[in-house]
């Protein structure tokens, strides 16, 4: 099983969840290239600038590992770049788990993303002003310890030792990607798991994934946020280890 | 609980410090909804106490953008580490204006790991802010203006390398007809076009590194071969100098790698030639060593060690800079624009490197820098 983080965190936010599957699975955990603990060196901006080039990274872990028959689980940005990923290799592929997917996030005539143009550049204002206010909370605290360089990495939090410009470009591939045309291209089969109420993908959002993935499952949460695997753990597992049992009943 | 309670032996009571607390002072619940709310939070943002407490979620008093800060970056956060510091969000006011904040938050965890109740503190922070706009805006504007100046520069040289390759090729005809009837003023002409046409030419490479235009090729080669090439195509510069250049390569090394050797020779190149001009006696080494050996990594030092004039402790940080020198005579002592050696620097960046000085002055400089590469 490989799980991969949503934007604006790294591989921690599945402590809640990952080690349920552990027992059953061999479990990867991953940052994404420009974020959390990930080599500086891996982020390329033109690779990055489309999930296209995650998704491609994710092949590459899987090359490298040589693994089959993955379950895939991403959360927001991931679910998609996950979708991207067995578009290209399916063969790779035994199940995709789509925590708060959203294909696209801006409004487009009929289709409801949730927002439009000015609130994703309120979010990358967001962005910024936190790293401006970081750093002058930091620089002191740093500035008096250069011998204890680690103490950056304590106090830098997982969205804060991203790099600015990085942050700033995962939000604008993030939130303003229009991946929808690559929904109907996935075959394998999919759970998309959908909170009842989450401002960043609301639930016609999940809906419209669930509606254009050929072979996939809904199953709705009871609960708040964007991060139910943070928030509620033990119905995220529930609803991942029920599809799971039933995913290995059909394959087998 | 009562023992906990007793040890507050302010004069006031307790429930007047947290309504008069500098500070907005909020409790909620683990989903988020409002639990307690003190009177400083209420007269900033014009919320009845009755419309907060057990109807409405914190994140809902934000204003969309920080709302969906608050959803991909502040709530994981808090849930992963307990707590998140002084980060900087909006507040919507019952009017809806906007008051820009400082929230700090807590949780109490559970026996389970996860997060139970929450405390936030929110500061007002408009001036603070203001100014962070005002810096913000300022960036912006000079990233803005370097990039333009770069984009006008690359396309400037650009421009002018084109002609100028055909003056230098007119310049080389000229030069060899004006020395078979023995006379060598062309020569003068032909080396200052050289020079021209170097320089724009860095200044070309400089401006596709920045723009993030330039990208690594990998193929298989032998990094001996490199190394050799390199000391092979610098080896007239150090003979017009008098100065012995020589190379060592390790002989674990004689084995094909998968690199960039066209990226490696680049900044090799400029790290030699930039010893050679630099050192008037003495000598120039190149060398490459294994420093690590595994079945799919092979780390390499490579090093340029001159004899030359040496960088002042002060000024080693700077001259990996772009257009910087040791010293401002030395362009006119020794000529050039500062460039090799940033040009240098973002190569081996690029390959995933870091370059490192160790310089004495008077003594000399060595130039190091570390590359894997993979086996072939």
């Amino acid at each position: 099983m490989m799980f991969a983080h949503g934007y604006g965190c790294d591989q921690s936010m599945w402590r809640f969840v990952a080690p349920s599957f552990e027992a059953d699975y061999r479990v990867i955990l991953l940052d994404l290239a420009g974020s959390g603990g990930s080599d500086p060196s891996a982020y390329d901006r033109h690779r990055h600038a489309t999930l296209l080039g995650y998704a491609e990274d994710m092949l590459e872990i899987i090359g490298e590992l040589n693994l089959r028959n993955v379950v895939f689980v991403g959360h927001s940005v991931s679910a998609m770049i996950g979708a991207i990923a067995t578009t290209l290799r399916p063969d790779r592929f035994r199940s995709l788990i789509m925590i708060g997917p959203s294909p696209c996030y801006i409004n487009d005539g009929h289709y409801v993303g949730g927002f439009t143009r000015s609130d994703i550049d309120g979010l990358i204002d967001a962005v910024d002003s936190n790293y401006l206010g970081w750093a002058s909370t930091m620089a002191p605290i740093i500035m008096g310890t250069p011998e204890r360089p680690e103490l950056v990495e304590e106090l830098r939090n997982s969205f804060c030792r991203t790099h600015p410009e990085i942050a700033r470009a995962f939000a604008k591939v993030t939130f303003l990607s229009d991946n929808r045309a690559d929904l109907e291209r996935v075959k394998t089969r999919s759970l998309v798991i959908q909170v009842s109420d989450d401002m960043i993908a609301p639930v016609a959002v999940g809906q419209y994934v669930h509606d254009h993935l050929p072979n996939s499952e809904l199953a709705l949460l009871s609960t708040r946020g964007h991060c139910p695997h943070l928030s509620a753990p033990d119905l995220t597992v529930g609803v991942m280890r029920s599809f799971l049992q039933r995913d290995r009943c059909d394959g087998s | 609980m009562a023992h906990k309670r007793s040890s507050w032996t302010g004069a006031e009571p307790l429930q007047t410090f947290f309504d008069a607390a500098p500070c907005g002072l909020l409790s909620a619940a683990s989903n988020g909804v409002v639990l307690a709310v003190n009177d400083t939070f209420l007269s900033w943002t014009g919320y009845e106490r009755e419309s907060l407490i057990g109807s409405r979620h914190f994140d809902e008093l934000l204003t969309l953008p920080s709302r969906m800060y608050f959803e991909t970056h502040y709530w994981p956060l808090l849930h992963i580490q307990g707590f998140v510091h002084e980060v900087a969000l909006d507040l919507r006011r019952s009017n809806g204006s906007v008051l820009p904040a400082l929230v700090s938050a807590c949780g109490t965890h559970q026996a389970d790991g996860t997060i139970g109740g929450l405390r936030y503190v929110v500061l007002a922070a408009e001036d603070r802010r203001a100014y962070e706009r005002e810096l913000l805006l300022e960036r912006r504007n000079s990233e803005q203006a370097v990039k333009a100046k770069a984009d006008f520069l690359a396309m400037f040289a650009h421009e002018i390398r084109n002609p100028l390759c055909a003056v230098v090729l007119e310049a080389e005809f000229l030069e060899r007809e004006a020395e078979a009837r023995g006379d060598s003023s062309v020569k003068q002409l032909r080396e200052s076009l050289d020079r021209v046409l170097k320089l724009l030419n860095n200044m070309l490479d400089i401006s596709k590194l920045d723009a993030g235009k330039v990208s690594l090729q990998k193929t298989e080669f032998e990094i001996g071969d490199v190394v050799r090439a390199v000391v092979h195509s610098l080896h007239p510069l150090a003979q017009a100098r008098h100065l012995p250049l020589t190379m060592r390569v390790d002989s674990k090394l004689h084995r094909r790698v998968i690199g960039d050797p066209f990226k490696l020779d680049q900044a090799l190149t400029n790290l030699v030639g930039n010893a050679i001009k630099f050192t008037e006696a003495g000598s120039v080494t190149v060398g490459a060593d294994t420093i690590a050996l595994r079945d799919d990594c092979v780390r390499v030092r490579f090093g340029v060690a001159d004899t030359g004039i040496g960088i002042p402790p002060a000024r080693q940080n700077k001259i990996f800079d772009e257009y910087e020198q040791a010293d401002p005579t030395i362009g006119q002592r020794f000529g050039g624009t500062g460039l090799g050696l940033a040009i240098a620097r973002k190569l081996v960046e690029l390959q995933g490197g870091r370059l490192h000085l160790v310089s004495e002055p008077g003594r000399g400089s060595t130039f190091s820098f570390d590359l894997n590469f993979e086996p072939a």
